[in-house]
């Protein structure tokens, strides 16, 4: 039997590691421009850039290999990923425009379907897809440049949390585990449709509904799993903020605590919890929760740190199109762990 | 048992070993191309309880060895297993109800299909399994209880089919019990050995179930 195209190690299980990048990333030359609101140093996969001062440019990509089998999905899964940045920052999406790679002796309506999944989810975004560039490879991957606006005064940062913020996670973990689980065959028809659809869903809604509340740090939640991104906000290992997070409120994709029980771990994941040694007190938390909190995500949730006076109002804006959405945690000040899991 | 999963990514060497744990008493070795992988091995073996010990070989081959600990958990019982089943362990104490997580589960009690006549009953049970193969969804879990071991065992002229349907994934599982009954424990050609409460979670957990 043919190995379907549209399977393998795609997704944010595809990113490398962090500890890596960092290396890499610290070498190259920069130039230092004080219109450049966000770049390396935040370690953001968005550049924000400051026109104006009423006016500020977003400019964010991404692209993987497929990590569900039907292209269409992909497609959409693809977008809503790339799109997510300017979300997770506080924008609008202006442009998108198409990276493609696929295998010229293929059918090209899998081409299509993928294309047309994107160009949905740009139209969703409010943006404009205006081009792209495919090239072959025997490994198809899909993903957009994404060009983004915001008020330069109103970006989110991903590293400015303030003592006593509450942390709201907008969609729930596991999809990293639970497509590792679909590759081998093992993953319940119901677990997987919940894991694309929470994939494929923009972070738009979202990232509107927060806009009235006092947000102060924003990320969204995906290759480094949820604890990595946290561990972003806080500073890094040398970070001033620790977390505690509440385990029995972070959201869960259903059937997701059994699969990471079963072992479908995945390389990233290790990846993900080599990178937090030392800064995370697990607690109490199981060997499956922990794994779902190293997951990596494509396609995740935002991750907001909320004045406390506005996180329950906030929950409630979010729950209209996240019935999942939960506040899992609070900042405070570091003493010794960067995360405790409670 | 020596496993080569090295070429393979993760989650492919951990299930592996995973699969080949399953009942195993002798230590098995898994050979992988990437620390990663050494990792989350050694974190699978910590987390059953298992002992493991890594070794690097190459740049790009290291060798883990996991050492079961304690009896399986899926070795058949005795027959006063059925008797009080709340003594026996949990297979794992935290698993929650996978509710509808088992799919089609086909349970089949005798060598036989509907009464009336043994030797056409063992013709009809010998075509049914052989349509099971033709099906475009293959079950994903046979149960042989009783009689039924007679299916999974030598002699059976039903082994090619079922071997068949366990390429394309589906577990077959025969009651220990019934092959110590039957003596047919060494006997048993396709699947693995069961006991009461795995085949009471399958079934309790199935989506739907079949008794032909």
């Amino acid at each position: 039997m043919d190995k379907p195209l549209f399977s393998g190690c795609g997704g944010c299980t595809a990113k490398l590691g962090a500890d890596m990048l960092e290396k890499v990333l610290n070498g190259l030359p920069k130039k230092a421009d004080e219109r450049l609101l966000v770049g390396f140093e935040g370690q953001d996969d968005a550049a924000v850039y400051r026109l104006r001062d009423d006016l500020a440019l977003i400019q964010t990509l991404d692209f993987f290999p497929p990590v569900v089998d039907d292209p269409y999905s992909f497609g959409k899964i693809a977008a809503a990923n790339a799109l997510s940045d300017v979300y997770a920052m506080g924008g609008d999406v202006l442009l998108a425009l198409n990276i493609a790679a696929f295998d010229e002796k293929k059918p090209t309506a899998l081409l299509g379907e993928m294309l047309r999944g994107g160009a949905e989810k740009v139209m969703e975004a409010g943006g404009l897809l205006a081009g792209g560039h495919t090239i072959h490879d025997p490994v198809p991957k899909y993903g957009l440049s994404v060009t983004g606006l915001c008020h330069p005064e109103k970006i989110w940062r991903n590293n400015t949390p303030r003592d006593g913020d509450l942390l709201l996670l907008t969609k729930p973990l596991g999809v990293g585990i639970i497509t590792t689980a679909q590759k081998l065959g093992e993953a319940s028809p119901g677990a997987f449709a919940a894991a694309a659809q929470s994939m494929e869903q923009l972070n738009r809604a979202a990232s509107e509904a927060l806009r009235d509340f006092r947000v102060h740090a924003c990320t969204d939640v995906t290759g480094f799993g949820c604890i990595g991104h946290l561990l972003e906000m806080l500073g890094g290992e040398k970070g001033g903020w620790a977390a505690e997070i509440r385990l029995e409120q972070v959201p869960f994709l259903p059937e997701a605590d059994a699969y990471a029980k079963e072992f479908f771990l995945t390389a990233a994941a290790q990846r993900n919890r080599n990178h937090a040694k030392g800064l995370l007190d697990a607690g109490n938390a199981s060997f499956a929760q922990q794994e779902l909190l190293f997951d990596p995500q494509t396609s995740g949730g935002l991750l907001a740190s909320l004045h406390p006076e506005d996180a329950e109002e906030a929950l409630a804006a979010l729950r209209r199109r996240h019935p999942t959405a939960a506040i899992i945690g609070k900042i405070k000040k570091r003493t010794e762990f960067a995360i405790s899991l409670r | 048992m020596h496993i080569d999963a090295r070429g393979l990514e993760c989650p492919h060497p951990v299930i592996q070993a995973k699969k080949a744990l399953h009942g195993a008493l002798d230590p098995i070795t898994i050979a992988v191309d990437n620390a990663i992988a050494v990792e989350n091995l050694e974190k699978m073996a910590g987390e059953l309880g298992h002992g493991s010990a890594a070794r690097q070989i190459a740049d790009d081959h290291y060798e883990v060895t996991i050492t079961p600990s304690g009896p399986s958990t899926a070795a058949s019982a005795p027959a006063k297993a059925e008797q009080a089943p709340a003594l026996r362990p949990p297979l794992s104490p935290e698993m929650p109800a996978r509710h509808e997580q088992n799919g089609m589960v086909v349970h089949i009690g005798a060598r036989t299909m509907g009464e009336g006549d043994d030797q056409l009953g063992g013709a009809l049970m010998k075509a049914f399994l052989y349509a099971l193969t033709e099906l475009d969804t293959a079950p994903d879990h046979l149960i042989f209880l009783n009689g039924g071991v007679f299916l999974t065992t030598e002699g059976s002229n039903s082994l090619e089919d079922l071997k068949a349907l366990e390429a394309r994934g589906t577990r077959i599982h025969s009651c220990g019990t019934c092959l110590e009954y039957h003596a047919l424990r060494d006997k048993l050609r396709v699947g693995g050995v069961s006991n009461m409460y795995e085949i009471a979670g399958l079934l309790a957990n199935a989506a739907k179930v079949i008794r032909p």
